[in-house]
């Protein structure tokens, strides 16, 4: 007689609220006209608020163990979860026009739900199993994503590039699971803690799991990926894969590193720190030459990584609660770049450079005041991502690299400082050109002739197969290649909110930091520690508190 | 001198050397993803090994997932190599010069 | 150790002693590294493919000695059945475009790196491996929980659908996501495909130069009304959002 499992559905409520919207756009979607796309629009819409939605009203109840220890699902994982569907919210607003009008609708909504499906398993994973079948639903629906995007060479190489790199991580975290598996005889990630037989073969494990999911985050030298595939890739898929892919990566990573592998803490700390500072020096120095936006945001995504790493370091301490804060702060100011990107390369109809953006911050004579609101909002989420006072971003490298001090790695603080400090050159070039800059047509002109590949691009001696290929001159519909420039209002305004975000993130920071401290409490069951709003900022008082929970604490409640 | 599991393992330690060799030295896109499957393949072995050295079924349910995830992934890759080719007569990632990287 | 499945094939190497089995390990071992090193080092893709071949067979064959034919099954089934001969497909598919590019510029640097990586990687494996005591290496199956239940396609099916349910439901999702994939890219590369043999039909000189100089008066088109200054037409029109008509 086979036992019926336990199946606590409520625990995965999310995950099949997007499943099943994803089926019901994919059939929708099979319809012609404008009438269906509105219609697919809304239910993906629609589904994404109600999965939102539930979260949030949810985000206390924690069950561990459900599917028969398959699933945690935990503060940690709801963290992960309405940053997913938020960031998914905002890049499905964004992808609403761009998608061609060729009949296929659907598909579009439909990978976008299954990947953030796929990501609600994987940070509510409870094994090793779930996890990586998690990791390769939303990997698998992004690559498709990556590909599908524009018809342009581009997009379909980078979703190649990415789908290679992808699964090479993707082998490197299976085969460290299997040497997990063998050393420990058990899949479920608690349970890796508690197995008394640890050692050589439970280290590589370890490693090769940090390698692969190193990967996903985009952290050096797991890094050369990002910049190709951002600027390949449709800025709607960019701004998803950036935010949400990054930050489920980063929770799983502190979930499997703080549970599973806390007894090799002493191993691995000192590994991450180096990941770290070579993602903040790659990153960093990367950026600093490059003319592209998206390439520019693409080095920056992975400094920013390496400081979110610094975060981790700290991890017995104060390190998770500003993990979780910097991960919202980080997919609001990034989010809020690319929406800029976007209504950039809208009115462009081209990608968008650095030069592009000259003059943008003044406001026009006998204009109102908001044409100039977006560019304003840019300029804040640059300021924001390079850390500048007043912004979120200030605050949440404060507490991420407070954290790493507080843990004895005064050292590793100091090369981030040292990293944003050069970061500060790149980023004010964006307001420099912003503010400071007049636009000048015939720079702006060089700097798109010096772009890889204008999506526009028609070359005299060039081999005639590939103007036909980039361009449908007999009749063009929106849906060719060439892109028709156009406003994008509604994309403005997400933009500028966006940017609102991170300031009020700065200044009203305690409700995050609940959240960080409850995903925290999930994770290392430290007790009252973590309770009082300041947690950011605590110095190393917590830490013997978290030292001494030991990850047998993280029992099955249900 | 009998086989134990344990050699099993430590073949699929050559063989996913192998496949690695492969993705990240060769350039033509099929056979990097080739190589992809031979790395699914000996962590699957690796698995399989384990699962017998337990005497548990987990790795072997878990390395069956492995297959129809590899499936899914290969359907993917090749099906952008084929789109891709429509548009390129090179299958090369290397001269991908659209992106420059 | 024993493999019921081979026993009960014929093959009885409890009597040779584990000669046999070592044998049998050692060849198919061999012939599944070859393979492996025949897909990354051969120059045409077919050849690859088809190596690929020898090894998922080569694994099928050890998993059996691993007592677990229906891995074995699914193995040869899955990969060699299903993904081989789509990778098959479609190199055959692509003709002569798969060998375009087929590595002779890098062939001389890349093989001191090729070596150092196989070495490296594959002896920091073997050697953990080797070198790590398992917790409890079992030999006999009749010791295991699983006990003669062990790898048996009911066997691995009640854990499947009792402990890894959820997972076997997801992965049916992994399977829908590939197919929208599968197709999506398809008729991207279709649509693609057609709209260059429409131009290359148009035979005429003068038509050829009527397409390439509408696609250039559209550049020029966008690239006019793009870098105007001062900009006052950006998307800030939060009031006025109408969509634009181009």
């Amino acid at each position: 007689m086979i036992p019926k499992p336990e199946l606590q559905w409520l625990a995965i409520g999310p995950e099949l609220i997007t499943a099943v919207g994803a089926m019901l756009v994919l059939l929708i979607g099979l319809g012609k006209g404008a009438k269906v796309r509105g219609t697919v629009l809304v239910l993906s819409l629609l589904t994404l608020a109600i999965a939102l939605g539930f979260t949030i009203a949810r985000f206390h109840v924690t069950t561990y163990g459900a599917f028969n220890g398959q699933v945690d699902s935990d503060e940690l994982a709801n963290v992960g979860r309405i940053i997913a569907l938020s960031s998914a919210l905002i890049a499905v607003v964004f992808g609403a026009r761009g998608r061609s009008d060729d009949g296929r609708h659907g598909e579009f909504h439909a990978l976008v739900l299954s990947a953030v499906c796929g990501m609600g398993l994987f940070v509510a994973a409870g094994s090793f199993v779930s996890l990586f079948v998690g990791l390769e639903l939303f990997s698998i629906a992004l690559y498709v994503l990556c590909a599908l995007d524009a018809e342009r060479a581009a997009s379909l190489e980078s979703g190649l590039k990415y789908l290679i790199l992808g699964g090479l991580s993707s082998a490197i975290l299976l085969y460290g699971t299997a040497l997990v598996y063998g050393a420990t005889g058990t899949f479920d990630i608690a349970g890796v803690a508690e197995a008394s037989h640890r050692g050589v073969l439970v280290w590589t494990g370890a490693a090769m799991v940090l390698g692969g999911l190193a990967f996903k985050v985009s952290a050096a030298p797991m890094h050369w990926w990002t910049p190709d595939v951002y600027e390949g890739a449709g800025t709607p898929v960019t701004a998803f894969m950036s935010t949400a892919t990054k930050s489920v990566a980063f929770l799983v990573l502190a979930r499997v590193l703080t549970t599973s592998f806390a007894p090799e803490s002493d191993a691995w700390v000192p590994v991450v720190a180096g990941i770290a500072v070579t993602s903040i020096v790659v990153g960093n120095v990367g950026a600093l030459i490059q003319t592209h936006l998206k390439r520019l945001l693409g080095y920056s995504s992975i400094a920013q990584a390496g400081y979110l790493l610094v975060g981790l370091v700290g991890w017995e301490g104060s390190g998770i609660p500003a993990l979780v804060y910097a991960l919202i702060v980080y997919s609001a100011m990034t989010l809020g770049a690319f929406a800029y990107v976007l209504v950039l390369e809208r009115d462009l109809g081209r990608d968008a450079t650095l030069a592009d953006l000259a003059g943008r911050g003044w406001i026009p004579e006998g204009r109102s005041v908001l044409v100039a609101l977006p560019a304003f909002g840019m300029a804040l989420c640059a300021l924001s991502l390079a850390g500048i006072p007043p912004t979120a971003g200030f605050f949440s490298k404060f507490a991420l690299f407070g954290a790493a001090v507080d843990h004895g790695y005064a050292w590793l603080a100091f090369v981030a400082v040292l990293g944003s400090v050069v970061s500060l050159a790149y980023y004010l070039r964006i307001l420099v050109e912003l503010y400071m800059h007049q636009p000048d047509e015939a720079r702006a002109e060089a700097f798109a002739a010096s772009l890889p590949a204008p999506s526009v691009a028609i070359d005299e001696s060039g081999d005639p197969r590939d103007e036909v290929m980039t361009g449908e001159p007999s009749h063009p519909v929106p849906a060719t290649p060439v892109r028709t420039p156009g406003r994008a209002p509604v994309i403005a305004l997400v933009g500028v909110l966006l940017a609102a975000a991170t300031l009020v993130l700065a200044f009203v920071p305690e409700p995050v930091l609940d959240l960080g401290c409850d995903a925290k409490m999930a994770l290392l069951d430290v007790g009252s520690s973590c309770t009082d709003h300041q947690a950011a900022e605590e110095t190393g008082g917590s830490s013997t508190d978290a030292a001494a929970a030991s990850p047998e604490d993280v029992a099955p409640v249900e | 001198m009998t086989v134990s599991p344990e050699w099993f393992v430590a073949l699929s330690g050559v063989l996913f050397a192998i496949g690695a060799a492969g993705v990240l030295l060769r350039r033509n896109a099929l056979v990097v993803l080739l190589s992809i499957e031979i790395m699914l393949n000996a962590a699957n072995l690796a698995l399989v090994g384990f699962s017998r050295v337990h005497g548990a079924h987990d790795g072997q349910v878990f390395a069956i997932m492995v297959m129809a995830i590899a499936a899914s992934e290969v359907v993917v890759g090749l099906g952008i190599v084929v789109a891709l080719s429509h548009l390129r007569r090179e299958l090369d990632t290397d001269d991908m010069t659209e992106l420059h990287g | 150790m024993t493999s019921a499945f081979l026993v009960a094939g014929g093959i009885n190497f409890d009597v040779p002693g584990s000669i046999f089995e070592v044998a049998l390990f050692a060849l198919f071992a061999l012939a599944a590294v070859i393979g492996a090193i025949v897909v990354v080092s051969a120059s045409d893709p077919f050849v690859s493919a088809l190596s690929l071949l020898l090894n998922f067979v080569s694994l099928g064959v050890l998993y059996l000695m691993l007592d677990q034919p229906f891995v074995a099954l699914a193995q040869v089934l899955v990969y060699a059945g299903a993904v081989v001969v789509l990778f098959l497909f479609v190199i055959a598919y692509l003709g002569d475009r798969r060998e375009v590019f087929s590595d002779r510029r890098r062939a001389k640097l890349v093989w001191p790196f090729a070596l150092l990586t196989v070495l490296g990687l594959g002896g920091i494996l073997v050697g953990v491996i080797i070198g790590s005591d398992f917790p409890d290496t079992v030999s006999k199956l009749a010791d295991t929980a699983a006990g003669h239940d062990f790898g048996t396609p009911s066997a691995i099916g009640e854990t499947f659908l009792t402990d890894y349910l959820l997972e076997f439901e997801v992965t049916s999702l992994v399977l829908l996501v590939a197919a929208i994939g599968g197709i999506v890219l398809g008729l991207t590369g279709r649509a693609r495909h057609d709209r260059m043999r429409k131009l290359m039909q148009t035979r005429s000189a003068d038509q050829q130069k009527a397409v390439h100089a509408s696609a250039e008066a559209e550049l020029r088109r966008t690239r006019r009304t793009a870098p105007t200054a001062p900009r006052t037409d950006t998307a800030a029109d939060a009031d006025g959002g109408k969509e634009p008509a181009s």
